[in-house]
C-alpha cells in the first residue's frame, strides 16, 4: 500500500471514530459539522426519493434527529454518509407507508407539483445552451416519473458516486438486485428520453 | 443470434458499461455492434445524455431548513444529555439503596421482630410487615422512576412534531 492511500485510510478510519465517540456523547458541535458536511447530499437523495419539497424538507429535520437519538448504534465500519442515507430511507418508507403513496410508474402529472430543481445549464448564454435546458428540463420531467426505486439507485450512483455495495447497504437489497435496478432503470430513461425526441 | 436479441444484448452492455467495467470480449462486441447499427447508437447516446443530466442536476438545502435543523438538533441534544444524566443519578441511587437495603436486612428483622414480640402480634401478621417495609422503598423508586420517564416522553421537543421553523 503507497504512502498516500495509507494515510487517505488513515484519516477516513480516525474520522470514523471521531464521530463515533462524538455521536455517543451527543456531540452538538460534531452534529453541526455533521449536518454541513452532508446536508446537500441528504437533501438532494430525499428529493429524488419523495419528489415533494415540504416532504423532503421534513425528512431532513427527521433524519438528523434521528442520528442524534441512534448516534449510539453507529459503528465506525460503516461510512457515515452509507449510515446516513440508511436512516433516511427508512424514515422515507415509513413516511410513504403513512401516507400510503404508491411507488409505481405514474404518469398524472398532477402529482407533478414541483419536480426537484432540474438541472442547470453551465453557460446558458447561446442556443446551444438554450437546447440544453430543455434537454435537462425533459430529462429532470422524465426522472419525476420514474419509480422510487429506480430514482434511488440513480442518484446514489451518479449524484453521490456510491459504490455498488455502498447502494446495496443503504438499499437493504442484494447486490444483484442493485445491479438489475441500475440497468433497467437506464434502460427506461433512455427509451423515455428517445420517445419524447420522436 | 436473432436481431432483436443482438439488440437486447447490446441495451443490457450498455446500461452495465454505465456502473461497472465490461470484460474485453463485450466491450469489443458492443462497439462493433454500435457501429454498424445506428439504432443502438442512439440508445448509447440518449444513456450517455441521461448520465450527464444525473450529474448535473441540482438540489440545495435551504439554508433556512438547515439552521432550524441545527437549532432543533441542538436543543434535543441537549434534553436527551440531561435526561440521561439524570437517569444515570437515578440508576445510581437505585443500586446504593438496594446494596444498604441488603445489608441492613438482618438488623431490620431483628428490630420488627422484637417489636412484635413486645406487642404480642402473630408471626405471619410481623412478617409481612417486614417483606413490606423491605420492598416499599424499591416501590416507590420503581414507581417514581416509570412516572418521570412518561412525563419527559410527553415534553421532549423536537420529537412530536418535529418541524422546527
Amino acid at each position: 500500500m503507497n504512502a498516500a492511500a495509507y494515510c487517505t485510510e488513515f484519516r477516513v478510519e480516525k474520522d470514523s471514530s471521531e464521530i463515533v465517540r462524538g455521536l455517543r456523547r451527543r456531540d452538538p458541535e460534531l452534529l453541526d459539522r455533521l449536518i454541513e458536511q452532508y446536508q446537500h447530499r441528504l437533501f438532494r437523495y430525499l428529493m429524488f426519493l419523495m419528489r415533494d419539497r415540504s416532504l423532503a424538507e421534513d425528512l431532513f429535520q427527521e433524519t438528523w434527529l434521528r442520528v442524534m437519538e441512534r448516534g449510539g448504534q453507529y459503528n465506525s465500519q460503516w461510512k457515515f454518509d452509507v449510515w446516513l442515507l440508511a436512516i433516511a430511507r427508512n424514515l422515507a418508507i415509513d413516511q410513504m407507508r403513512r401516507r400510503n403513496r404508491v411507488v409505481s410508474i405514474d404518469l398524472d402529472p398532477e402529482r407533478d407539483e414541483q419536480p426537484f430543481d432540474a438541472a442547470h445549464p453551465r453557460q446558458p448564454s447561446t442556443v446551444d445552451a438554450l437546447i440544453e435546458a430543455e434537454r435537462q428540463e425533459q430529462i429532470a420531467s422524465v426522472l419525476d416519473r420514474l419509480p422510487a426505486y429506480y430514482r434511488e439507485v440513480l442518484t446514489l450512483r451518479f449524484h453521490e458516486g456510491m459504490t455498488l455495495e455502498e447502494i446495496a447497504q443503504v438499499t437493504g437489497a442484494p447486490l444483484s438486485t442493485v445491479k438489475s435496478r441500475l440497468r433497467r432503470a437506464l434502460q427506461v430513461l433512455a427509451q423515455k428520453l428517445e420517445s419524447m425526441q420522436s | 443470434m436473432t436481431n432483436e436479441k443482438t439488440h437486447r444484448r447490446a441495451r443490457h452492455l450498455l446500461g452495465e458499461r454505465s456502473f461497472t467495467e465490461l470484460n474485453r470480449e463485450d466491450t469489443a462486441w458492443l462497439e462493433q455492434h454500435l457501429e454498424a447499427c445506428p439504432e443502438c447508437a442512439g440508445f448509447a447516446e440518449s444513456v450517455a445524455q441521461a448520465i450527464t443530466a444525473l450529474r448535473m442536476s441540482t438540489a440545495v438545502a435551504p439554508p433556512a431548513l438547515v439552521a432550524a435543523t441545527r437549532r432543533s438538533v441542538r436543543i434535543h441534544a441537549r434534553f436527551l444529555q440531561q435526561t440521561e444524566s439524570r437517569e444515570r443519578m437515578l440508576m445510581l441511587s437505585c443500586a446504593l439503596a438496594a446494596i444498604w437495603g441488603a445489608l441492613l436486612q438482618p438488623y431490620l428483622w431483628r428490630v420488627i421482630r422484637w417489636v412484635a414480640e413486645g406487642l404480642h402480634m402473630p408471626d405471619p401478621v410481623w412478617q409481612a410487615t417486614f417483606v413490606v417495609a423491605y420492598l416499599l422503598p424499591g416501590i416507590a423508586a420503581a414507581a417514581a422512576f416509570l412516572g418521570r420517564r412518561r412525563t419527559e416522553d410527553v415534553a421532549s421537543p423536537g420529537v412530536s412534531g418535529r418541524r422546527t421553523r
